[in-house]
């Protein structure tokens, strides 16, 4: 790395289903706003804006021109990255790159995304080929109903294991004022209760499309050490994708998954991730998805994550917190949703996470996004500067 | 550190009815990785795409040409949904940060498969305010092309002449279609699509792709005997409300221009640059995005372009590849300045070389309504 | 004293794009020889000899160009064993017509016998979920000669090979 980079500002809007009170601009504008007010710095100190969304929705175009206006990147250099569900994890790692260069010493980086203003279903069709799987394409809910069969037989897990996932992410969300859905769930009975959308996939297991923005800012070494609040050190990056998915169903591939975790922790010598790594918000589209993936990224072997689960191994207060916030099954605003991950793995190792925060002062954070044709981006964040 | 390009490749623009998009990148790219002499997937650390959804007609579309270009289990990729000259800044910069040392960065359109541009451009305008209007970004031209006209009286035959001079510097390019011999009164008459913008002022729409293969310094050396630096690079957005701005200005240009050549160490860049290769989508932007780099004063560009000064032989030529009127598609412009002022530092710009031996090269990329966001990059020898 | 909510202005659009899509010689071969013959013609990678389904310019696992037909090329059976089904409850648009397909109905993947998968249709309409079983022997069923067009539809659906 050519210097170190920290996040120094955090700011996101409270996710809903819709903000009907809001433009696109101005959504992106408060995420902004609150990060610049966390920095303790002005739109002034921002050298560059970095802007992402997933760029064929809310039936708009060229959505970083008219955003400019709003975010203040007028008159500053900016760049627009777009890269599907992992648009917030890449849009942190290009932060984190032009401050690593040397060229800027303070940027921001915002992702949003207005769901309720297109139609994200139609948006989501489209990545399937036009001349191949478009006509067929059940969407995400298709590619995770298939995921969860898999992991059902393959796990030995019972149907009740989605249920018991999204059993704690309420009880994450319930404690973070930020999350979009903060559903009074006090059982797994009750959870199960909840409709087939494609069977065993329930509407609970699946996350939600939510209008929301997130924004953080990342400032060099030399400036973050001056800065008043304790900056948050970023150890490393990276990004790992697959070719197109022709043929959905039956056993999807986890390599991007396994690849991309395996490469960071080697690389910064982490060889016990659950044991490391204190605190984790993983990309995890559905509950089941996040069992599936937990094992992928290494952090358990095949087949334990929902036996763990069972045993409440990944709540806020046990031994290995997973998704502290609630995770994506709670809140979605896709342009957002990755950024959102990197963002409260911050605020855990910054102790700001409030009444979400996790007990053990943490010190090793991992963070994921996940998109495309099964593409991963991951992060490790670090309390402490070495 | 300094990040050079070690090897670029475009296929010839035009109408591909043949070809997908992603397979018009695949062309470039092992055209690209042939020349540098790397391998796929294994001889790049990272890679920066260009291309629209919109244009592609599919969400993601990345995930076709990351894969041709070599993203499966391999090098990540990033796209980038600006100009094409931004795909090779963010590039750079990836190379600067460190985490990568070799980066592959594409740019690929397919323009004629598009059957509604204007809606899709339209769409680009702020709902619900003034895409009501209907504007596309040829009107949003159009408004900054009478503005920039009448704050400097001057006439629709400065743009014509513009026409004239791009498609004779096109005849020599193989890259490009549209070449050929016109005239002003050729120029004036043709259809008109948006007062003072006719059918000839604007670029045309094709198919296309490139690629460049980017490398940190020793990296670069050992790959090439003929290494381009990247010494300046800089991008800036500009207000988005029409409304808001003063079209004949073109603020966001000079930020970014002043800061590339702060970057690259340039006093006088009017004097200081051999080579220009700048995005004119419309005939009047030479003129207007020259004033904007700072090669004349405001209002001398038409004047300059007369005095013969930017052609091939001149003291500061601009264009020599006979630009994007010459017919380059959007997204991929901006990378293709770079390219063709690559080849041009190179000594390797057949057919349309500028005289001398130019040492210093700017390429500039522009994208939004009425170049609301602009790119600058100054290329340098390194050899 | 009622106080008077301010109304949240907001405005509808619908965006119509159209696109003319070129199917490249990999993706045509295939779709014409669906459409004239009612075979499915696939490729085999130079390289790591995977079969490409579909055909495709080059093979991103091994990075090897793909020669266009004929060289490598051969048509497939269309038979296979029946690998995971799904019944599609979830209202879905059908994103040729925009309209809602009526649900539930049936989609299926299946392993053909030369090795590489398919998704599509399972039939016909009076097909018992009930009886079905992974392994089942699954056949192609096309659709008549005259209503081919040269797209993955022209498969009528998959059917379940009785004994």
């Amino acid at each position: 790395m050519a210097r170190r980079v920290a996040i120094v500002g955090i700011g996101q809007t409270y996710h809903r289903s819709k903000r009907p009170d809001v433009n696109i601009g101005e959504l992106s504008a408060e995420a902004v706003w609150a990060a610049l007010e966390d920095a303790e710095v002005s739109e002034h100190d921002i050298g560059a804006y970095i802007t992402g969304n997933m760029e064929l929705f809310e039936g708009r175009y060229a959505q970083d021109m008219w955003q400019a206006d709003y975010i203040g990147a007028v008159g500053k250099p900016g760049i627009r990255v777009t890269t599907g569900g992992t648009t917030g994890g890449t849009l942190a790692c290009t932060a984190f790159e032009y401050v690593a260069s040397g060229l800027y010493d303070m940027v921001i980086a915002v992702g949003f995304e207005k769901q309720f203003e297109g139609d994200t279903r139609a948006g989501l069709k489209t990545v399937a080929d036009p001349l191949w799987s478009r006509w067929y394409t059940t969407g995400a809910i298709g590619y995770f109903a298939s995921q969860a069969r898999f992991y059902m037989k393959e796990a030995g897990a019972p149907e009740e294991a989605g249920s018991m996932v999204r059993l704690r992410l309420a009880k994450h969300a319930a404690l973070n004022p930020h999350a979009h859905l903060r559903l009074d769930l006090q059982s797994v009975e009750q959870i199960m209760e909840s409709p087939y959308l494609i069977p065993p996939l329930r509407q609970m297991d699946m996350c939600p499309t939510s209008e929301g923005a997130c924004a953080i800012i990342v400032a060099s070494e030399e400036k973050a050490s001056k800065m008043a609040r304790k900056p948050v050190w970023v150890k490393d990056w990276i990004s790992v994708h697959k070719e197109v998915v022709y043929i959905r169903g039956g056993r999807h591939s986890v390599a991007d998954l396994e690849m991309a975790a395996g490469k960071l922790f080697q690389r910064n010598g982490i060889t016990r991730p659950m044991e490391e790594i204190c605190v984790a918000e993983i990309y995890g589209p559905s509950t089941w998805a996040e069992l599936e993936w937990l094992e992928a990224y290494g952090f358990c072997g095949k087949g334990e994550a929902w036996r763990l689960e069972e045993k409440g191994h990944f709540y806020l207060d046990g031994e290995f917190p997973v998704n502290p916030s609630g995770g994506v099954v709670c809140t979605n605003p896709i342009g957002a949703t990755a950024l959102i991950r990197v963002a409260e793995v911050a605020l855990q190792l910054r102790g700001g996470a409030g009444d979400h925060q996790i007990g053990r002062s943490p010190t090793v954070g991992f963070s994921s996004a996940w998109g495309g044709s099964g593409w991963t981006v991951a992060h490790l964040l670090s309390a402490t500067k070495d | 550190m300094r990040v050079g390009i070690v090897a670029v490749a475009q296929n010839r623009f035009g109408e591909y009815r043949e070809w997908r998009p992603h397979e018009l990148t695949y062309l470039v790219v092992e055209d690209v990785l042939k020349k540098a002499g790397l391998p796929f997937r294994d001889g790049y650390d990272d890679i920066v795409t260009c291309s629209s959804d919109h244009w592609d007609g599919k969400t993601l579309s990345d995930i076709e040409h990351g894969e041709v270009a070599g993203a499966h289990l391999g090098p990540g990729e990033t796209k980038v949904s600006l100009d094409g000259a931004n795909a090779v800044l963010f590039g750079c910069i990836k190379v600067l940060s460190g985490h990568a040392d070799v980066v592959l960065v594409t740019a690929a359109c397919k323009e004629k498969q598009v059957m509604d541009p204007s809606v899709i451009e339209n769409f680009g305008f702020d709902v619900p305010y003034h895409q009501l209007l209907g504007l596309d970004f040829t009107q949003a031209a159009a408004l900054q092309a009478t503005s920039y006209m009448h704050r400097f009286g001057l006439k629709r035959e400065d743009f014509a002449e513009v026409v004239v001079k791009g498609l004779r510097n096109a005849k020599e390019n193989p890259y490009l279609f549209n070449g050929g011999d016109t005239t002003v009164e050729e120029v004036l008459e043709a259809q008109m699509l948006s007062y003072p913008i006719t059918s000839m002022d604007r670029r045309p729409f094709c198919d296309g792709a490139c690629a460049l293969i980017l490398a940190k310094e020793e990296r670069a050396r050992e790959l090439t005997d003929k290494p381009i630096w990247i010494r300046g690079l800089s991008s800036c957005y500009d207000h988005h409300h029409l409304g808001d701005r003063d079209l004949s200005e073109p603020a966001a240009l000079f930020r970014a221009a002043q800061d590339a050549y702060g970057m690259a160490g340039l006093k006088a860049p009017d004097r200081e640059i051999d080579v220009v290769e700048i995005s004119e989508h419309y005939s009047y932007q030479l003129l207007l995005w020259m004033e904007g780099l700072g090669l004349c004063d405001s209002g001398e560009a038409a004047k300059l372009l007369r005095s013969g000064e930017t052609e091939r032989e001149g003291r500061i030529p601009v264009n020599p590849s006979g630009g994007l009127l010459g017919g380059v598609p959007r997204y991929v412009a901006g990378a293709n300045r770079v390219i063709e002022a690559f080849y041009q530092l190179r000594g390797e710009a057949e057919g349309r070389a500028v005289s001398g031996e130019p040492r210093v090269a700017l390429a500039h990329g522009t994208y939004g309504p009425a170049g609301q966001h602009h790119c600058v990059i100054i290329l340098e020898r390194g050899f | 004293m009622m106080e008077k909510k301010e109304e949240l202005l907001g405005q509808e659009r619908i965006l119509r794009v159209g696109f003319s899509w070129s199917a490249g010689p990999y993706l045509g071969k295939f779709l014409t020889e669906l459409r004239d013959n009612g075979k499915l013609w696939v490729v085999r990678c130079p390289g790591c000899k995977r079969v490409l389904m579909p055909p495709r310019i080059v093979c991103a696992a091994c990075y090897t160009r793909v020669p266009e037909f004929p060289e490598g090329w051969f048509s497939l059976s269309g038979k296979g064993t029946l690998l995971d089904w799904e019944r599609v409850i979830y209202p879905q648009m059908d994103p040729e017509t925009g309209e809602i397909r009526p649900e539930p109905y049936l989609h299926g993947v299946f392993i053909l016998d030369e090795g590489v998968n398919l998704a599509h249709y399972l039939g016909p309409e009076d097909l018992d979920e009930k009886r079905l079983q992974e392994g089942m022997k699954v056949e192609m069923v096309m659709k008549a000669s005259k209503d081919r067009e040269g797209k993955l539809t022209d498969i009528k659906y998959f059917r379940i090979m009785e004994e």
